[in-house]
């Protein structure tokens, strides 16, 4: 319940930045994103937007535009044993863990287990405040300790003291060989070099698949100290 | 029976010194440490991290308009973030005939602390949050009127104050009374925790004056302020010649308010700092109360030249500046796109800083989805540092000049 207070004291509001129609590859990355998931060739996870529709929550694509009243769920999957952080940036720009929660703190993610956010029966709804809310997703093979301070030292808020700031701005993801799967040109354009997507549709079960490409050909697995974040983002008109 | 009883509970309980110096010299102190208990040595490195700690505490000075003697000690308080936000307990800062803040408030870092040369100082204060509730004030360094400070300030690290366990180091840092003008550090341990009413109990002496500074943990961080003492006094037999045999001192209790609620109040200051509209008047808040920004008030008349006093009171303004702080705001975006980055971490840092850390950090804030940012805190006008983070971003540091009517920044970051 608490997650559910603080996701909607932010207003949030679901984009579409991964889930956009229209690109040339999108089959073809489709396909491949599915198969490295399946397979476990590469790091991939599987997350799903649903929205309650009468009694039931059912999958929709996140790139609509979501109402107020609207009632969500995120339900997430991954292919690989790590750790998974989701970030909501509100529309004024402070950051929240949203999981782990500060309650749960345990987000080492097993392979082929399903998680909710929220847990349990619990929902998150749209309240009246409208704009854009940013869904980031990091995928871990180890724990991020500047996430993890933040869950222990400001339940979850980023940027909350001169403390948690500096930290960030000196260390955040540090790494130079981290895999940026960010989407680097906001809804216009949804695969960046680092990232292959297979983007989630109305009524699918799986939703969106993120995988780290294979190119090199001994597939993409995150080595230690690597982090593969994208992001997610909800209208809310 | 009964009577004596009484007496003695009431003599036990109420020798609590919430209190500061001399005005309150009734209130006996107990020296409460045994020495005998022998205590081992801190963890490796501890020493030095609680010298580090040390400059970061300093003593409060007080005087009232109209008040024929000069600033007085008052009791200790602790730095606790870089842009000159300082932690004491209410009645350090409370003229009791009033109830109300002394009219002038002044942090005296001691100049001759080893551990700050760089920091040293008298820095006038303002009140700017107060919880009646845990006798806990936030009080912010103000500008002269040149500019502001621009020198780091040595600043003591929030801990782990839920986490102590018991029989934990703990370092009480200070300007007691009896200490004389200079810092002194008393070594005890968590001799209790009372999570419900907010206080972790210690050994470790805590005297007049104490109120408000720090004690610390191994690792050199805040973790809680002394706030008061409880002593066991107890009553002695009359004399032979029926007249009074006093009382006698069987210990004392020293009672710390966690830090996890100083760090509570600095969210709570930054979300009142978010209001655009600082000169209104606080809404009334519990448990911490708002405190109207008084007028600022002059320091006393300098005896010494103006570029001595300035480097006294530690306040000397960045090249180039002119007074009034303003607000920073800005917007991040992808050099190749031009799109909006969300969740990036911008900073501005103190002149010359090579790094972000608690000291160096003045105002930060984050963009929203848009790429806009706005910064939590005013700066003045003047040459910095501007630093941001994203994620999947490489770092970006340049060096900026902040006008007086400032245009929004632009930071275009590149892909790693």
């Amino acid at each position: 319940m608490k997650t559910i207070t603080r996701f909607l004291a932010a207003a949030l509001v679901i984009t579409g930045a991964i889930a956009v129609p229209g690109l040339a590859d999108s089959k073809k990355d489709e396909q491949r994103a599915r198969g490295l998931f399946i397979s476990k060739r590469s790091d991939a996870m599987t997350i799903v937007v649903l929205k309650t529709e009468g009694s039931e929550l059912v999958p929709v694509s996140p790139d609509q535009e979501f109402k107020q009243g609207d009632q969500i769920k995120i339900q997430f999957e991954s292919n690989f044993a790590g750790y998974i952080y989701i970030i909501n940036v509100s529309p004024s720009g402070s950051k929240q863990i949203l999981f782990p929660t500060a309650d749960q703190t345990d987000n080492a993610v097993k392979p082929g287990q399903r998680y909710d956010l929220p847990g349990g029966k619990e929902v998150m709804q749209f309240d009246a405040e409208k704009g854009t809310e940013v869904l980031q997703v990091i995928m871990a093979h180890d724990r991020i300790p500047y996430l993890d301070s933040a869950l222990k030292d400001s339940e979850g808020k980023l940027a909350d003291s001169a403390k948690s700031a500096a930290a960030e701005l000196e260390g955040g993801i540090v790494g130079a060989k981290m895999t940026t799967v960010l989407p680097a040109g906001g809804t216009s354009k949804v695969r960046s070099r680092d990232i292959i997507l297979a983007a989630g549709k109305d009524k699918d079960p799986q939703g969106s698949v993120v995988a780290i490409p294979d190119d090199n050909g001994h597939g993409g697995k995150l080595k230690a100290g690597e982090a593969a974040p994208f992001e997610i983002r909800l209208k809310h008109n | 029976m009964r009577r004596q009883i009484a007496v003695i509970v009431i003599a036990a309980c109420l020798l609590a010194v919430a209190l500061p110096y001399r005005e309150y010299a009734h209130a006996a102190q107990a020296p409460n440490k045994d020495p005998g208990l022998g205590l081992g040595a801190l963890a490796p490195g501890a020493t030095a991290r609680v010298r580090q700690a040390i400059a970061a505490v300093g003593l409060i000075l007080v005087r009232n308009d109209g008040d024929p003697q000069a600033l007085r000690p008052r009791g200790s308080a602790v730095v606790v973030r870089a842009d000159g936000v300082i932690a004491t307990n209410l009645h350090v800062i409370t003229d009791e005939r009033t109830n109300q803040p002394y009219d002038e408030l002044v942090l005296n870092l001691p100049s001759d602390n080893p551990q700050s040369p760089g920091a040293n100082g008298r820095y006038r204060l303002r009140a700017a949050l107060t919880s009646k509730e845990y006798d806990l004030a936030l009080l912010r360094i103000e500008p002269d009127a040149a500019g502001v400070r621009t020198q780091p300030l040595p600043v003591l690290e929030i801990g782990d104050s839920r986490g102590v366990q018991l029989l934990d180091d703990l370092i009480v840092i200070g300007f007691p009374e009896k200490g004389g003008t200079t810092v002194t550090v008393s070594r005890g341990v968590v001799e209790g925790k009372d999570p419900a009413r907010n206080w972790i109990k210690t050994d470790a002496r805590v005297l007049h004056g104490n109120s408000g500074g720090a004690a610390v943990g191994d690792d050199g961080k805040l973790i809680g302020i002394p706030t008061k003492v409880v002593a066991d006094v107890q009553p002695v037999e009359k004399n032979k010649d029926g007249s009074s045999g006093g009382v006698r001192l069987f210990g004392a209790v020293g009672f710390l308010r966690p830090a996890h609620l100083v760090a509570n109040m600095l969210r709570e200051l930054d979300g009142a700092n978010a209001d655009p509209t600082p000169a209104a008047p606080a809404p009334p808040a519990a448990p911490a109360q708002q405190i109207p920004t008084p007028q600022p008030k002059s320091m006393p008349k300098p005896a010494a030249p103006e570029a001595e006093r300035r480097l006294k009171i530690g306040v000397v303004p960045p090249s180039g500046t002119t007074s009034g702080a303003v607000k920073v705001s800005g917007a991040v975006r992808a050099s190749q796109t031009g799109a909006p980055i969300a969740g990036a971490i911008i900073g501005i840092l103190a002149p010359g800083a090579t790094q972000a850390t608690e000291s160096t950090l003045l105002a930060w804030g984050s963009s929203n989805s848009d790429g806009r940012f706005e910064l939590n805190h005013p700066v003045p006008p003047g040459r910095y540092t501007l630093r941001a983070k994203a994620l999947g971003r490489e770092s970006y540091t340049r060096d900026i000049e902040i006008a007086a009517k400032p245009t929004p920044l632009v930071v275009e970051m590149t892909p790693k």
